[in-house]
């Protein structure tokens, strides 16, 4: 696949002060579409902050965030709520997994899809027919999805029954619902079993083959490693070094900051 | 006998209540301890549209509808805002504005005297005054309300509800108009809530504030809980058992002043016990984490 070289998202000098910590300050950067992020850092340097800057949850104290889909056109995304961002095709996961936990994992999965028009009051009431096929298309693409992350026979069950690996795993999914452009994912691999980090190696990958662009906050170097195009690293707000993941994770500034130490000696072996 | 119908005509009305509480508190998980306000709404719209302009039940029924849309709309407002505990301190403090209305634009609401000889429901010119025939006209609205609640929470748009109640956060980010969902999930409610409010006036001829006040919105919230948040079931059940069960002390031959405080011990008992057992509520599946 050629990749394009038009950017997606643009973030242009982002400050967020919390009761006056600069989590982010004056923060720039670019994705290229169909490119593969790592956002990396120590805790608190303000990974997650950007992430929901960019997805709307927080609003910048200063700068802007565009995000330009492949499609044609200019969303200035921080004027915007959460959810009309979600509708532009950004999906998001959370650092600390957000299913909807009474719910079954077919259900988490339906509520995935953007789809405004069959969930309206009038449909509810009329339930058309068209309401109906939607329906069908939506469980046919979630059935899909569950089966590629080996949770198909888990679709009757709710979520909250679900183990810590499996709940990353359909929150990912649930991402994949929806006719995602950006997928920005706050660390997918956080307290896995290697075999699932694996997994969720192999969804990221595919998820980029049909042209998705990721973003991804991470602290396991090896899966920045095999996974990345492009590593951002981030410290007390600011980006310290940007450049791709061979020259950034020997860069020396990096390994003296002790960020990658204990994953490069897991890396070497 | 008489007494049995009326009994099970106030346990019909109990039922639209708490089916239109459940789709606000069980299935959108917000907590409302106001539900008394609609009703009142409800009540007093066609009762005064009846007894000052002689207006028909029926078009008072709709009206009060209309104007407990919009209530909801105003007392949902804040669920905007608030979350928790701090949400329901707002909706019972619509609660008690709406009662505090009632009891003291006297002008308007005759105040604690209360509203006499509200006019009955007439069917093509025959006035409907039998208990049996009430009782058919609240069974086929409490038919109405369950299926109407049934087909909106078994829908797409239910779907979304329950995944406000879940977690609203990750709603957001699934691009759902969480505001939006919210005041209509009140709209809603308030409507059904205002329709039991016409059909409880029409039918007992007599309101005061009494009716209205906070202790009603909150034995409509214990009806929810008891049969089950998210249970539309849960809901009928919750309603008749809480509603007749108390009554039901009645026959055991007690004089009145040793009956009347066993019926509030006996009703406070079966809550404790029920929600030691089943937090979730007797049908429902559901409950608060």
């Amino acid at each position: 696949m050629t990749q394009s070289m038009t950017t997606i998202l643009e973030v242009k000098s982002v400050t967020k002060v919390f009761d006056g910590v600069r989590a982010l300050d004056n923060f720039s950067c670019e994705l290229k579409a169909g490119s593969i992020t790592a956002l990396i850092g120590p805790n608190g340097s303000g990974k997650t902050t950007l992430l929901n800057i960019i997805t709307g949850f927080l609003q910048a104290d200063s700068g802007h965030v565009f995000f330009r889909p492949p499609g044609g056109g200019e969303y200035k995304v921080d004027d915007l709520a959460p959810f009309e961002v979600a509708r532009l095709g950004l999906s998001r996961t959370f650092q600390n997994t957000r299913l909807f936990r009474q719910m079954s994992v077919m259900e988490n999965m339906l509520l995935g899809a953007r789809d405004a028009g069959g969930e309206g009051l009038t449909s509810a009431i009329l339930q058309p027919a068209r309401m109906r096929s939607h329906e069908a298309i939506k469980r046919e693409k979630a059935v899909a999805l569950l089966e590629q992350v080996g949770l198909l026979a888990k679709g009757d069950g709710l979520a909250r029954d679900l183990s810590q690996g499996q709940r990353k795993l359909l929150e990912i999914a649930r991402t994949l619902m929806s006719e995602v452009q950006l997928l920005l994912l706050d660390e997918p691999t956080a307290g896995l079993f290697p075999e699932t980090i694996e997994k969720i190696r192999e969804i990221i990958r595919g998820t980029q083959k049909v042209g998705t662009t990721i973003l991804f906050i991470e602290h396991d170097m090896a899966v920045v490693r095999q996974l990345s195009d492009r590593v951002i690293v981030l410290d007390g707000g600011g980006k310290v070094a940007e450049g791709t993941p061979d020259k950034i994770l020997n860069h020396e500034i990096i390994s003296r900051s002790g960020l990658t130490r204990g994953s490069f000696l897991r890396d070497s072996k | 006998m008489d007494y049995f119908l009326h009994l099970l005509i106030i346990t019909a009305i109990y039922v639209i209540l708490t089916l239109s509480l459940n789709l606000i508190v069980g299935y959108t998980g917000l907590p409302a301890f106001g539900h008394a306000a609609f009703f009142a709404v409800g009540a007093y719209t066609s009762s005064l549209l009846a007894l000052r302009f002689g207006v028909s039940p029926w078009l008072g029924l709709l009206v009060g509808a209309c104007l407990c849309a919009l209530l909801g709309v105003v007392v949902g407002l804040p669920s905007l805002r608030l979350k928790g505990d701090y949400l329901a301190l707002a909706t019972f403090g619509s609660a008690i504005i709406v009662y505090s209305v009632a009891l003291n634009w006297v002008t308007l609401t005759r105040g604690p005297m209360g509203l006499p000889g509200i006019p009955g429901f007439s069917i093509f010119g025959f006035q409907l005054s039998a208990k049996w025939a009430y009782l058919v006209l609240m069974m086929l609205f409490v038919l109405f309300t369950y299926s109407v609640i049934r087909r909106l929470v078994g829908s797409p748009f239910g779907r979304v509800l329950r995944g406000i109640r879940e977690d609203e956060i990750a709603a957001l980010a699934m691009g759902k108009d969480v505001n939006r969902y919210k005041i209509l999930a009140f709209t809603l409610g308030a409507v059904f809530a205002g329709l039991a409010g016409s059909l409880y006036a029409h039918y007992i001829t007599f309101i005061d504030p009494s009716t209205f006040d906070v202790m009603q919105s909150i034995n409509i919230l214990l009806m929810v809980v008891f049969g089950g948040m998210g249970s539309l079931g849960g809901s009928v059940v919750g309603a008749s058992v809480l509603a007749i069960f108390p009554e039901l002390l009645r026959f055991l031959g007690m004089p009145e002043a040793v009956a009347a405080p066993l019926r509030q011990m006996v009703y406070g008992l079966l809550l404790v016990t029920l929600m030691l057992k089943r937090p979730q509520g007797i049908l429902g599946k559901y409950r608060w984490e």
